[in-house]
């Protein structure tokens, strides 16, 4: 009798305290879209009455927007365009074909993916000296690309490794590999590359490192500036629209077959394909592969290390930089871990209820769309106030939450497929046991969703690293990050200063990309054969 | 599955839980510190330059100096728009602008609090704001930097419209001029020669298809490099260029007495209204208007020139008295540095 009462008093309590800890991620999430909603509800007011003087004021120069879009689309469109051509067939060749090294080449995408775009501007700047090509939407498309093309490898790669094996060797009975290829695998991995196309376009479309260092004006860079140069977040805000609408209709109108990738490509079912013999190509295309690879990753690190020219002059790099790296890996850890718990929470409500589905999913997309400097506008606006909200403002919390706000949506978006694989009944035996929230998350969140937390948690490390967008406006004072640092070292030109943080930038990612991808390999080598 | 809770599970999640969040708070915060005096600085003087001299002031003073450096990328305008956006509630105490044009913007807007140095007081009258709210001091020049391989002698640039000469169609350069001195040049230009002129030059300039870099530094570092013939830039970019040993010499620009003359731009010190820490702001104020200071500052890398008569450092480069200056009534640039914004955004950048 007295267990029974015990069990149902711990029921009872478990039950209270998981709702405490359900509410207070609301109450978080709902606090990392409070400063986007503030910064675009913004827009529409003007003098204390509903007004749209902010769009007017935002785009009365139909020709500078026009400049603006054409810009904006050059850059995406191009970078979308080389990262697909370059990413699609070496994502094939890597995941699905007896290709030399390849599992080598999938971990040098996987640390390649991880490094910020304006490394790898740094990279070609410092190889081809910072030459009037690369000044321009074309030269901007070209570096975006490149730095994209690691991460199309891995999201198509991880569908061309889930295509259904018998259909496969169906094929094979009648053509060689390319006949595979155009018929089977591809059709198959036809909306990863929609979904790899979306992820370049998010990427460029928000950011401005590169246009700025390039001097190419976009939207992003618009937003930035406008509300630099004093015309009001309001206004400011107002040209990031186009953008966010576009974004948001795109996203809106592949959900569902995004969704459906995503399930398939990290859930194949049935037995791992075969990895397709490439016969006597196999020298030739190898041969070719390595020197995409020597491209991308050798010579631009090469490059790199020739303009730091010693031991010495990278140590001392090092040590100047030393307060912005030490900061820079206590706060980005901390973002990424509360990105992803919060992630995790987002995932779960939007799973178990119908209710809260929907304005997740909303706040998702409003979250992937819109671009970083609304973010920092958004935090200024929302915690720049007397009280415990200042008190925020003025500490390194600011930089954690800018990081979080930026990171979110995509860590959802990994977790979320991991949590609609939960089977139901494991909940209802749980709270039937008495399970409390910590084995409600270590007895059935972790071994089901380790692998994608583990992603998401990595994405979210190497996405903060990355951020400069929203932190710029935020830095409090004594405060800097290594990014910030890096960033206006560059307008300088490559130096061995700026070269150094940039090998450890590398450095970072590349230990942060192993790690994780270490912990995943043992569970995931089978499938990618 | 595992088994149901137990009380000792309890104890260790509640354990492990108070454990994240105190880790988490006293990682992101920072904690154990004692309390120090502090004043918080927002600079816009490059970092190398403004870092050694604070770490000085704390040496000397004991006051902890918290520092929001600017940010290449938008020089200047980027502080301006902190200080304005923190208005409500500002958290910067001093703001030293590497120019004067955004600090008496700053003025008009009501965002500073009059304050006149003791240290001040030696400085040229047209240094200083009659009604006290900034003080200048180490000034800049706007020079072209010509690289001497390309250009031969007898064919140099004299004068800022040099740049709109179609011989040198494509091979000269500007800094965005949206931010840094840029902008000033630009908001001093609109109110020396009038909007219409001022615009026409830009126009010219566009015209000739002048490159349009991210930073002075990087006009000076492709002149070096021979990517460009000449093009406008800071003294503190330029003689960087010239004592490294590059083929580049410094062109004080319209020297004639009938020409514009060269613009010299100085340091401000202001001190925001409301700051949270007044009594170490003025100390900092104070420190960094010393003699000592502004002779670390001619002998450093940068070159900066002394305007403090008491300052026997001799400046590495031209001087206003040795050259001739433009005469600009820097409030007045101020006054049109909105114009100069909106025309180069919405024409010269297009």
């Amino acid at each position: 009798m007295t267990r029974v009462s015990d069990r149902e008093t711990r029921r009872s309590a478990a039950g209270i305290a998981g709702k405490a800890v359900a509410a207070l991620l609301w109450i978080l999430g709902l606090a990392c879209v409070a400063p986007v909603i503030a910064a675009l509800a913004g827009c529409f007011w003007h003098e204390g009455a509903p007004s749209t003087a902010h769009f007017a004021a935002a785009f009365a120069d139909i020709a500078g927007t026009a400049r603006l879009l054409l810009n904006s689309g050059v850059v995406t469109l191009g970078a979308v365009l080389v990262a697909l051509v370059l990413g699609v067939p070496m994502g094939f060749l890597c995941f699905r074909t007896d290709l030399p090294f390849r599992r080598v080449i999938i971990v040098g995408a996987l640390v390649a993916a991880c490094v910020p775009v304006y490394v790898t501007a740094t990279c070609w700047m410092a190889l081809f000296g910072m030459r009037f090509w690369l000044y321009s939407p074309c030269g901007a498309a070209w570096i975006h690309g490149l730095a994209c093309t690691p991460l199309v490898v891995l999201i198509t790669g991880a569908c061309f490794a889930t295509v259904d094996r018998s259909q496969e060797e169906a094929a094979a009975l009648h053509t060689g590999a390319a006949g595979i290829f155009r018929h089977v695998s591809l059709p198959h991995a036809a909306w990863s590359m929609a979904a790899a196309a979306m992820v370049v376009a998010v990427l460029c479309l928000a950011d401005i490192t590169v246009t700025d260092v390039l001097v190419v004006r976009t939207f992003a860079e618009e937003v930035f500036t406008q509300f630099q140069l004093g015309a009001g977040p309001e206004r400011a805000a107002a040209v990031s629209f186009p953008v966010v609408f576009l974004l948001a209709a795109l996203a809106a109108a592949l959900r569902r077959k995004l969704r459906d990738y995503g399930e398939a490509a990290v859930y194949g079912t049935g037995p791992a394909p075969a990895p397709l013999p490439l016969g006597a190509k196999r020298l030739p295309i190898a041969l070719a592969v390595g020197c995409i690879v020597a491209a991308f990753l050798v010579v631009p690190v090469g490059s790199l290390l020739r303009t730091v020219g010693s031991c010495e002059s990278l140590l001392t790099s090092f040590r100047a930089s030393d307060r912005e790296l030490l900061g820079t890996l206590r706060v980005t850890p901390i973002a990424a871990s509360v990105c992803v718990v919060l992630a995790a929470g987002a995932a779960r409500a939007a799973v178990k209820s119908r209710m809260a589905r929907w304005p997740i999913t909303v706040l998702a997309v409003l979250l992937v769309a819109v671009p970083a400097p609304i973010v920092g506008i958004g935090l200024i606006k929302v915690l720049n106030r007397p009280g415990p909200l200042g008190a925020i403002y003025d500490s390194q919390a600011v930089l954690v939450a800018a990081y979080v706000i930026r990171t979110l949506p995509f860590a959802f978006l990994v977790i979320l497929p991991a949590v609609k694989r939960i089977p139901r009944e494991l909940d209802d035996q749980l709270a039937l046991a008495g399970g409390g929230l910590f084995h409600k998350v270590t007895c059935v969140l972790a071994p089901f969703c380790w692998k994608a937390i583990a992603v998401a948690w990595l994405l979210a490390f190497v996405l903060s690293l990355a951020e400069t967008g929203a932190s710029f406006l935020v830095v409090p004072p004594g405060r800097t990050t290594l990014t910030i640092r890096f960033l206006t070292l560059i307008h300088y030109g490559v130096y061995p200063d700026a070269a150094g943080i940039c090998l450890l930038l590398l450095a970072v990612v590349a230990v942060a990309a192993l790690g994780i991808g270490g912990l995943l390999w043992p569970a995931m080598k089978d499938r990618f054969a | 599955m595992n088994p149901p809770a137990h009380e000792g599970d309890r104890t260790v999640e509640r354990r492990i839980g108070l454990f994240l969040a105190v880790a988490a708070l006293a990682a992101v915060t920072g904690c154990g510190g004692k309390q120090q005096p502090e004043v918080v600085v927002y600079t816009a003087l490059d970092r190398g330059f403004s870092e050694p001299i604070l770490q000085e002031f704390e040496k000397t003073t004991g006051i902890k100096a918290r520092v929001k450096y600017d940010v290449e990328a938008t020089k200047t305008v980027g502080l301006v728009s902190a200080i304005r956006a923190e208005c409500e509630r500002p958290r910067c105490d001093v703001f030293w602008n590497n120019e004067i044009v955004n600090t008496i913007r700053l003025k008009n807007e009501g965002l500073l609090t009059p304050y006149r140095p003791k240290a001040a007081e030696p400085f040229p009258a047209v240094f200083k704001d009659p009604e006290g709210h900034w003080s200048g001091f180490a000034a800049r020049a706007r020079v072209l930097l010509v690289n001497t391989n390309i250009v031969k002698a007898g064919e140099e640039p004299d004068s800022i419209y040099s740049l709109a000469d179609p011989k040198w169609k494509g091979r000269t350069g500007i800094a965005k001029p949206l931010f840094g001195t840029t902008a000033t040049h630009a908001s001093c230009l609109f109110a020396a020669l009038g909007e219409e002129k001022a615009a026409e030059f830009f126009e010219s300039l566009k015209e000739n298809e002048i490159r349009v870099m991210s930073g002075n530094k990087g006009v000076a570092l492709d002149v070096a490099a021979g990517r460009l013939a000449f093009g406008i830039t800071d003294t503190d970019d330029a003689i960087i260029e010239v004592e490294g040993g590059k083929p580049v010499k410094i062109v004080y620009p319209d020297s004639r007495p009938d020409q514009l003359g060269a613009l010299f731009i100085p340091n401000t010190l202001a001190l925001v209204k409301n700051g949270p820490n007044p009594k170490a702001a003025r100390k900092l104020i104070e420190y960094l208007l010393s003699p000592e200071v502004e002779a670390a500052l001619a002998k450093a890398e940068s070159a900066q020139i002394p305007l403090n008569p008491a300052v026997k450092t001799a400046a590495r480069v031209k001087t206003p008295s040795e050259v001739n200056a433009m005469q600009v009534d820097f409030s007045q640039a101020a006054g049109t540095f909105e114009k100069a914004a909106s025309y180069i955004e919405k024409t010269f950048l297009r």
